[in-house]
């Protein structure tokens, strides 16, 4: 991809990539999808993550998984309304911008 | 490096934030590496970079900078400031290939316009240097010459014996000089002496030759004078041999010595 996210949209992403499970995601899956979309490495999300949590976007549980503990990530409410207005966002953004790109005569 | 190193590096280096923030953020990648399992987890560390810049990430994150600075490109997140500090080694600039490079990186990724901007002022670019670079490469080595021949210790010495020998020349023609100059004083001194020397001896010699006190003291005085006369008058003969024939002899050896010199040198123009 030839065009830069901006950390608004990768909120975004990971918010939609967390919200599509129900009972929650942990973090390297949560890499591992995003990763279907747009290139991060391996390292990026944790910030992402702990910001969006900060902001009451995500909130976190512990699950004791093989004798150790998995910390998964799950969409709150607030997550929900933030996700919402970001999809509005993007599908009035895109439809701009695949406009413009129609009627360009290459 | 492996996990266990890489996870007690990266808390090391967390000593100072938060023990909340510190525990969460170890669990994370701890977390992350289980889950990403053993087989990739050389991959996965090597992504990481070292623990160094994921630790610079988890802090500009506290600090909450995370946002006015980078961007997540197709090549990931980039932000100068999270790149890793073990390979933070600044561009050096002084080595041209260098330089060309990263110009022509940060040209090709960011915009397509300065790449046609660049390719109509590449001609001129390469084409000016160049000759300049002829040009202050021929004052180089005419400067070089001219230092070498200047700092040449050779040259000084030749320079010494050269000054010497014309210091020695002009030493003996002024020594020549002035023994000329005192023998012409000198002689005409020697004459006048002699001849009126015996002119007065003559003259004292017939006074006294008058006077009661006797007339054998006036005859000595005045055979005396006339000797000394006689001396003058030889004197004047020598005298006019060396003003009469040597020195008009000399001044024309000198005149001719120094005609002869521009003689020669007209000549010589003439035949070029």
């Amino acid at each position: 991809m030839v065009f830069n996210t901006g950390s608004a949209l990768l909120d975004a992403i990971v918010l939609a990539v967390v919200s599509r499970d129900g009972e929650g995601t942990y973090g390297y899956r949560i890499t591992q999808d995003v990763r279907q979309a747009i290139e991060i490495s391996e390292s990026t999300l944790y910030p992402v993550l702990r910001r969006l949590q900060k902001e009451d976007c995500l909130e976190t549980y512990d699950l004791a998984i093989d004798g150790r503990n998995r910390r998964y990530y799950r969409i709150t409410e607030r997550g929900r309304a933030q996700l919402n207005l970001y999809k509005g966002e993007w599908s009035n953004y895109s439809k701009k911008i695949s406009r413009i790109f129609e009627e360009a005569r290459v | 490096m492996n996990r266990e190193t890489f996870m007690k590096e990266l808390e090391y280096l967390l000593q100072d934030i938060s023990e909340d923030e510190k525990a969460d953020a170890l669990a994370y990648y701890a977390d992350y590496l289980d889950e990403a399992g053993p087989e990739n987890e050389e991959q996965v560390l090597k992504e990481f970079g070292s623990p160094e810049r994921i630790a610079a990430i988890i802090r500009a994150d506290l600090a909450g900078n995370l946002e006015d600075g980078g961007g997540f490109t197709d090549r990931g997140y980039e932000d100068e400031r999270f790149r890793d500090p073990n390979y933070s080694v600044a561009p050096r600039m002084d080595l041209p290939e260098q330089r060309e490079d990263s110009k022509k990186g940060s040209c090709s990724t960011e915009d397509m316009g300065g790449e046609s901007r660049r390719s109509s002022r590449q001609p001129q670019e390469t084409g000016q240097p160049s000759q300049q670079k002829t040009k202050t490469n021929g004052w180089k080595i005419a400067c070089l010459i001219l230092l070498v021949l200047i700092a040449s210790p050779l040259w000084i010495g030749l320079l010494g014996v050269g000054l010497g020998l014309a210091g020695g020349g002009v030493g003996l023609l002024v020594g020549l000089l002035a023994v000329l100059a005192v023998l012409l004083l000198c002689l005409a001194v020697w004459t006048g002496g002699w001849l009126i020397g015996g002119l007065l001896a003559v003259i004292v010699g017939f006074v006294v030759m008058f006077t009661p006190g006797g007339p054998v003291n006036g005859v000595w005085c005045v055979g005396v004078g006339i000797a000394c006369i006689g001396v003058g008058l030889l004197s004047l003969a020598v005298c006019g041999l060396f003003y009469g024939r040597f020195l008009p002899w000399l001044i024309r050896l000198c005149v001719n010595a120094v005609s002869r010199l521009f003689h020669r040198k007209s000549r010589r123009e003439e035949r070029v």
